[in-house]
C-alpha cells in the first residue's frame, strides 16, 4: 500500500466517522452532499445506517402502555390526603392561637369599661368570625374546587 | 402569571379550558389553590411517567406504585419548581431518582416480567410464524437492552422509546449533552455487536 492509498483510506475512515457522527445526532437530510454520496457509495456506512435504523426502529416499536383510570384516582387521592395533612398541620396552631386569644379576651379585656374593653368585644367577635370561617365555611382552596 | 390566574378563575367552570394551558399555567394554577390543575398535569403526563418507570422495573406494580409516588413528590416540591424550566424533565428526573432509589432497596435478584409484554392472543399460519419470528426478534433485542449498563440502556430507551431531546435526557440524568451522546453511541455500537442483523429482522449473535 503506498502513501495515496492509506491517504485515500485515512480520509475515507475519517468521512465515514463524520458522516456517522452527523447521521446519530441530526436527521437524515442534514447531511451534507458530499456525505450523503459517501453514504451511497460506502458499503460499511450504509450497513451501518441500516443497523442503527433497525435499533431505532425496534426501541421505537417497543410497547406502550395506558395508565388505568384507578391508577389516576389512586394517585389524585394520595395527592389531596398530602394536602388535607399539610391543611391540619397548618390549622391546628391556628386555632390553638385563635382559642387563646379569644380566652384571654374574654376574661381579661371585658370587664374594662373602656376603649379597650369595647375593643376586646370587637376583637372576640372577629374571633368568633374567624372560627367559622375555619370550622364551617371550610378552607378557601375548598371552596374553590366546589365552584369548579 | 397573575393575570393567569385571575382569568382562570372565572373560566375554570369549563374544565377543558385547562386542557389548554401549558405545564408552567397549570403549575401557577396548582399553586394558586386550584386542584383541578394538578389533576390535569398527572393526566397530562401518567402515562408517559408510567412507561418510563416500566422501562426501569420491567414490572407493573411497581411502575404503578413509582408513578404514583412520583407525582406525590412533585406535588410536594412544586413550590420550589423553577417555572422559567421546562416540566417534563423535571419530573422525569424526580421519577428516575425514585425508582433507582427503589431498585436499589431491592434484592439484586428481584425477577423481571418482560416477556408477557410480547404475549398477545393466538393466531395461526403465516401470521403465527411472523408474530413468533417477531418475538423472538424483540426479546433477542430486549435480551441485548437488558445486558447494557444501566446509563446506555436508560439514554437509548429515552431518546428512541421515550422520544427525548438530548436536553431533556441532559437534565434527566443530570450530565451533559456531549456525555449523553457518547453513551448512545456506545449503547449503539454495543447493541450492534451483541446482535447481528438477517434479513428477517434482529438475530441473536452466536458466541
Amino acid at each position: 500500500m503506498d502513501d495515496k492509498d492509506r491517504d485515500r483510506e485515512k480520509e475515507a475512515t475519517s468521512l465515514c466517522r463524520t458522516v456517522q457522527e452527523n447521521y446519530e445526532s441530526a436527521a437524515f437530510p442534514n447531511l451534507e452532499n458530499n456525505e450523503l454520496e459517501h453514504l451511497a457509495s460506502c458499503s460499511a456506512c450504509r450497513n451501518w445506517k441500516e443497523d442503527i435504523d433497525s435499533l431505532t426502529e425496534m426501541a421505537e416499536s417497543m410497547p406502550s402502555f395506558d395508565v388505568s383510570e384507578s391508577l389516576t384516582q389512586k394517585i389524585l387521592a394520595s395527592v389531596k390526603e398530602e394536602e388535607r395533612e399539610r391543611r391540619s398541620l397548618l390549622q391546628t396552631p391556628l386555632a390553638i392561637c385563635l382559642l387563646s386569644a379569644f380566652a384571654w379576651l374574654l376574661l381579661f379585656q371585658d370587664s374594662l369599661e373602656s376603649v379597650w374593653g369595647l375593643g376586646s368585644w370587637l376583637l372576640a367577635l372577629v374571633t368568633i368570625a374567624g372560627f367559622k370561617s375555619l370550622l364551617v365555611d371550610g378552607n378557601p382552596r375548598d371552596n374553590l374546587q366546589k365552584s369548579l | 402569571m397573575n393575570w393567569i390566574i385571575d382569568q382562570v378563575s372565572h373560566q375554570t367552570q369549563n374544565r377543558d379550558y385547562l386542557r389548554d394551558l401549558s405545564d408552567q399555567e397549570l403549575i401557577a394554577l396548582t399553586l394558586a389553590g386550584n386542584d383541578r390543575s394538578f389533576e390535569m398535569l398527572v393526566r397530562r403526563h401518567q402515562k408517559q411517567v408510567y412507561n418510563f418507570v416500566y422501562q426501569m422495573t420491567r414490572n407493573h406494580d411497581e411502575s404503578a406504585d413509582m408513578t404514583q409516588e412520583t407525582f406525590l413528590k412533585v406535588y410536594r416540591a412544586l413550590g420550589s419548581f423553577d417555572r422559567e424550566r421546562e416540566f417534563k424533565p423535571w419530573l422525569l428526573r424526580i421519577a428516575r431518582n425514585s425508582t433507582l432509589n427503589q431498585i436499589r432497596r431491592q434484592k439484586p435478584d428481584a425477577s423481571l416480567d418482560d416477556g408477557e409484554i410480547y404475549i398477545k392472543e393466538p393466531s395461526t399460519g403465516e401470521d403465527a410464524s411472523r408474530r413468533v419470528e417477531e418475538n423472538l426478534s424483540r426479546a433477542a433485542f430486549e435480551k441485548a437492552l437488558s445486558d447494557l449498563p444501566d446509563s446506555q440502556r436508560d439514554t437509548f430507551l429515552y431518546k428512541y422509546h421515550q422520544d427525548l431531546s438530548y436536553q431533556e435526557i441532559s437534565e434527566i440524568m443530570g450530565i451533559s449533552i456531549s456525555s449523553i451522546k457518547s453513551l448512545l453511541f456506545r449503547a449503539r455500537d454495543s447493541l450492534r455487536k451483541r446482535l447481528s442483523l438477517g434479513e428477517s429482522g434482529l438475530v441473536e449473535e452466536q458466541e
